[in-house]
């Protein structure tokens, strides 16, 4: 049935596997549409969609609101900054309006973790979760996860390394969660202090040093330094951090076998990831943005459209 | 200033019937060394020469010298308190040749930079100088400093020096952070809300002397505190100038848990006791304080048991006036690089301990602590090595003093032991 399992998709915790494996390969049939001269389909023509940003985001908005109108669905935005956001109750104030508007699917970011499962109390239409806290943020997950199938064609037994700081990311955990449900393993390696405590309990391996990151994995997802997410001096510095866990050109040239490295943005140059590696033949991170999109018009294609097809 | 530094490049020294202790095989013999252009060329029964340099090492011991992990040297700085070379002769006349020196300098040790010129500025040094970098920038006790790159310049350990490091997340994050090193993070054991401006132990000594009191929880509370971020992020501590009981038990059931922890015990709070403040001498003004009679027997029990690892001098210089002062206002701290091995016999040789385990809490525990090589004693090996008299009573007086201070409370206290030389490569102090 080309149909997810789940009215809503809000993480990749209780996700099932044949579930992921269907929006990927929905997602590669979408990058194909994206390819051609004429990239809009009719696919959700007439479904009402509203983006619920309650947290400031550039890539992850475009790339929504660009699925959503390559699907021809109508889409409204809203925006709140966090800052003016009144906890749970002005959440439940702003969505009781939206309801009452008849709309066919809520996205939203919030910066409280498990903000999206609060929401389907609220509403009655799918919803899709672009980010909520440091929890989940699935979609960006499964164009990680796509990004990788597409490029060596399976996950299985797939050695992925996710590096830099895992405690303030919202993509490390949903990858964790997708990529062992399709059989690949996960190596974190950061500064100690950035890799939450109980993380092997997962069934992650964990190391702090790159150069062992480097030699096991066959692709590496390298997260952005987050400065605006520490409220105290963490990282030391950019030199120390860079030596200690850059992907500099020096370790990458030294490097003697095949390696996919992504990013889900924004990059630090010269910090997190040297420029030589960012736009290296290597490097997937372009492919990332567009399969960014391609997997977010499969999964509001699944949610919404698959419907309309029976 | 008795004792002089002599170049011996060049020259054949024969250290003469000594029982030569090693610290690394315990092996324990009566041979004679013969060291010449800084190498030992032969150990064994060696015949007298005219050509040689003879020490008569007879009834004395000859060991590998000592190794501070907690010496204060204020340099770089403004020098009057200290400067590398008197903080060296300092450390020969005690018998170190290995010192690891805290970072509240000015400036600050809390950067590579740094860390590269101490050892630039060292290197020269008849004494073998280790830098400790600061945990957190300017000893701000909030943003943690390089401390990657220091360690991977030189940096053995981490330390915000005399200052507590309070905020207790801080602390964790050092902690983990440190996990990438495996070197020890140490903090002064003291919560400063619990000092709370005490100038002593707080006892019946600083009721009936009518000074502030500094409880033994403000340490215990603090180490426990340490113990338990420790414990729970898998890290590595050391605690310095542990002085009470409660401190002592509180280690110890740490230690059985199997955290990776270590401590330190300074002479001086061997030595001295609180009620020795009656004369309000401030230069038995210490910091953390020196406590009652219960908690030295309780010290030096932990001594006994293996619950306290190694003796560190805290030597910390102070100007004459900034010691000359009210007790309230006068600087805290004692020098004690040249007192600290015989001050602290004296006290063990009394309670039965052997020389052996003295001079491993000297020499073989401190370099674990901060993973520093300790020469061995065998021929084709670079001689760091300390001729001590352990038998010698002897009154310490201003001249015995080497340091660019003069804050000591041993001036005219009878010792029991002697250093008589100290060999370092090239150098020999005595």
């Amino acid at each position: 049935m080309n149909k997810l399992s789940t009215k809503h998709f809000i993480g990749l915790k209780n996700a099932k596997a044949s579930d992921i494996q269907l929006i990927i390969d929905t997602a590669l049939t979408f990058r194909e549409v994206l390819d051609r001269p004429i990239k809009k389909i009719p696919s959700l023509k007439g479904k009402n969609i509203v983006n619920l940003f309650f947290e400031n985001s550039t890539r992850t908005k475009l790339s929504f609101e660009l699925a959503e109108k390559r699907l021809s669905a109508d889409v409204m935005n809203f925006s709140a900054s966090s800052s003016s956001l009144n906890k749970g109750e002005s959440l439940r104030d702003t969505v009781q309006n939206i309801q009452a508007m008849k709309i066919d699917c809520a996205v939203m970011r919030h910066p409280v973790p498990g903000s999206c499962l609060k929401l389907t109390e609220y509403l009655d239409c799918p919803i899709v979760n672009a980010g909520d806290g440091t929890n989940e943020h699935p979609t960006q997950a499964m164009l990680d996860i796509t990004s990788i199938y597409e490029k060596f064609g399976k996950l299985k037994n797939l050695k992925i390394a996710i590096v830099g700081d895992i405690l303030h990311s919202r993509v490390a955990m949903s990858n964790i969660l997708g990529l062992h449900k399709m059989g690949a393993k996960v190596l974190l390696c950061g500064p100690p202090h950035l890799i939450p405590k109980y993380m092997s309990d997962f069934g992650v391996k964990i190391t702090y040093n790159i150069n062992e990151a480097l030699d096991w994995a066959d692709a590496l997802n390298i997260l952005r330094i987050q400065r605006e997410r520490m409220g105290i001096g963490l990282v030391p510095s950019v030199r120390e951090y860079r030596d200690l866990f850059g992907i500099t050109k020096e370790r990458f040239q030294k490097l003697k076998k095949e390696i996919v490295i992504m990013h889900p943005g924004p990059i630090n140059r010269g910090v997190e990831i040297d420029t030589y590696v960012a736009d290296s033949d290597k490097s997937v991170i372009l492919n990332q943005v567009l399969n960014g999109v391609a997997v977010r018009m499969s999964i509001l294609y699944l949610l919404l459209g698959a419907n309309i097809d029976e | 200033m008795n004792k002089k530094i002599k170049n011996i490049s060049g020259s054949k020294v024969l250290l003469k019937n000594g029982q030569i202790l090693n610290v690394l095989n315990g092996k324990d013999t009566v041979k004679d060394i013969l060291i010449e252009d800084g190498k030992i060329v032969k150990i064994g029964k060696i015949e007298n020469n005219d050509s040689y340099f003879i020490i008569d090492c007879n009834n004395k011991i000859i060991t590998q010298a000592f190794v501070d992990i907690h010496t204060h040297f204020k340099s770089p700085g403004v020098g009057d308190q200290e400067t590398f070379i008197s903080g060296s002769n300092a450390a020969l006349s005690g018998g170190y040749s290995k010192v690891c020196i805290m970072p509240d300098t000015n400036p600050i040790i809390d950067n590579p930079e740094l860390i590269e010129f101490i050892f630039n500025q060292s290197s020269a040094l008849p004494i073998n100088i280790y830098p400790i970098g600061a945990i957190t920038k300017k000893l701000n006790g909030i943003d943690i400093a390089e401390l990657g790159s220091m360690i991977n310049s030189g940096a053995v350990a981490m330390s915000d020096g005399n200052n507590t490091l309070m905020n207790s997340q801080v602390a964790r994050y050092a902690i983990e952070y440190g996990k990438m090193f495996d070197v020890p993070f140490i903090n002064h054991p003291e919560n400063i809300d619990l000092v709370n401006k005490g100038s002593m132990n707080e006892s019946l000594t600083s009721n009936a002397l009518g000074l502030s009191g500094n409880p033994s929880i403000s340490e215990s509370i603090m180490i426990y505190r340490d113990l338990e971020i420790a414990n729970y992020a898998e890290g590595k501590i050391h605690i310095p100038s542990v002085t009470c009981s409660e401190s002592i038990d509180l280690i110890n059931r740490y230690k059985d848990k199997g955290t990776d922890v270590t401590c330190e015990v300074s002479p001086q709070h061997l030595f001295f006791k609180d009620s020795n403040l009656e004369t309000y001498d401030s230069n038995l003004k210490i910091s953390p304080p020196l406590r009652s009679e219960k908690d030295i027997n309780k010290l030096i029990k932990g001594l006994k048991n293996g619950i306290i690892d190694c003796v560190a001098s805290n030597h910390s210089p102070s100007r004459f006036d900034d010691k000359d002062k009210d007790f309230y206002n006068a600087e805290s701290g004692v020098i004690s690089l040249e007192t600290a091995f015989s001050a602290t016999h004296t006290v063990l040789s009394q309670h039965n301990f052997s020389i052996k385990s003295i001079l491993n809490l000297f020499s073989l525990n401190p370099s674990k602590i901060m993973h520093l090589e300790l020469c061995d004693i065998k021929v084709g090996s670079i001689p760091e090595l300390v001729i001590i008299d352990p038998n010698k009573k002897w009154i310490f007086t201003n001249e015995d003093i080497y340091s660019k201070s003069e804050n000591t409370p041993f001036v005219n206290k009878e010792l029991k032991g002697k250093i008589e030389f100290t060999i370092n490569k090239n150098f020999l102090f005595g």
